[in-house]
């Protein structure tokens, strides 16, 4: 674990993924994930889901 | 389970609810011994009651749960039952005044307030219980911790100026209340309890809408409550979707896009 003024990288073994996301998304955009790149990945395709229902419809230009 | 049973049990239920008796399971009473062994029994049961159920649950187990449960993390227990729960909830429903002395944010008290209490609340974020009170003299709304009370004593009102002043706290509250429409994102219909749990301790109304396979949950809270409602929904993530209510909209787009922009991800991405 390390740690600066601003952050701290935080290790945590888990036996899956699965339960632990829904708390990692209750950090909103305070929190990173780093690895595995499995769930980084998954986490931003949750993102993006959840901005695409809330994004303005934008025009063709 | 056949039909007829079902129409059979049915009825029976009905009818033992009809006569005012519950069923429990063995399991619920041995649960229900375990609790009682937990020293905030003492103070939310008067004695009598509280030696009723213990020989009414003598022939029953106590649920050893150490052998199977680990807990770790837990959050502190601060408050199971206030001892002031009961007497406050008393004075509630027989739609009694009080005179109250309370400590202030300060640390300063207040000596023998009156007022007219009308809610016990508890609180999931803060883990406490609130009373909510009416403070005749300042005309205002109050709410004070359960542990912040002193001492607190009933004081006879006129129940015509009580119906009153009650009705217009009910008109007051019921303006501040806002409404929030949340539809579950259809792929996830079969996780819907797991989702409506989430919402269990919200006022709520669950529609669903056959033609379109959706179900919509209308919430009522109040305003100082969307924090709260907005990290259950930043909790549930992609399974909801809020299709009424701008500032969870906002809150919901910000987070999305600032978490996006952590992970390099443009707007346009």
């Amino acid at each position: 674990m390390s740690e600066d003024e601003s952050s701290f990288v935080y290790e945590i073994t888990v036996n899956g993924t699965t339960e632990i996301k829904p708390w990692l998304r209750s950090f909103g955009s305070s929190c990173e994930i780093l690895e595995p790149v499995q769930l980084r990945r998954e986490m931003i395709a949750e993102w993006k889901e959840i901005r695409s229902y809330y994004e303005p419809v934008r025009e063709n230009i | 389970m056949n039909l007829f049973e079902k129409i059979f049990n049915y009825q029976l239920l009905s009818r033992l609810e009809d006569s005012g008796a519950f069923m429990v399971t063995s399991h619920e009473r041995s649960w229900l011994k375990t609790m009682l062994e937990h020293p905030a029994a003492a103070d939310a049961f008067t004695a009598d009651t509280l030696s009723k159920l213990r020989s009414v649950l003598e022939p029953d187990t106590v649920m050893d749960t150490s052998l199977h449960l680990i807990e770790k993390a837990g959050t502190i227990e601060r408050q199971v039952y206030h001892p002031l729960l009961r007497p406050l909830r008393r004075h509630i429903m027989s739609k009694s005044g009080i005179r109250m002395t309370y400590e202030v944010k300060n640390g300063r008290v207040n000596k023998g307030h009156a007022g007219l209490p009308y809610k016990l609340e508890y609180s999931m974020v803060k883990r406490e219980w609130y009373l909510l009170w009416y403070h005749t003299r300042r005309r205002a709304f109050m709410s004070t911790r359960l542990n912040k009370i002193h001492a607190v004593e009933p004081e006879p009102l006129n129940p015509r100026a009580a119906e009153s002043m009650l009705k217009r706290i009910g008109n007051v509250l019921e303006s501040r209340q806002k409404e929030v429409v949340i539809e579950i994102v259809r792929a996830y219909n079969e996780e819907l309890s797991r989702i409506l749990y989430a919402f269990s301790c919200f006022e709520k109304k669950v529609e669903y809408a056959a033609d379109t396979d959706t179900y919509r949950v209308t919430v009522k809270l109040p305003g100082d409550e969307m924090e709260y409602l907005l990290s259950k929904l930043r909790f549930l993530g992609k399974r909801v979707r809020v299709t009424k209510g701008d500032y969870l909209q906002s809150r919901l787009l910000e987070a999305s896009t600032k978490a996006l922009e952590r992970y390099g991800v443009s707007s346009e991405g």
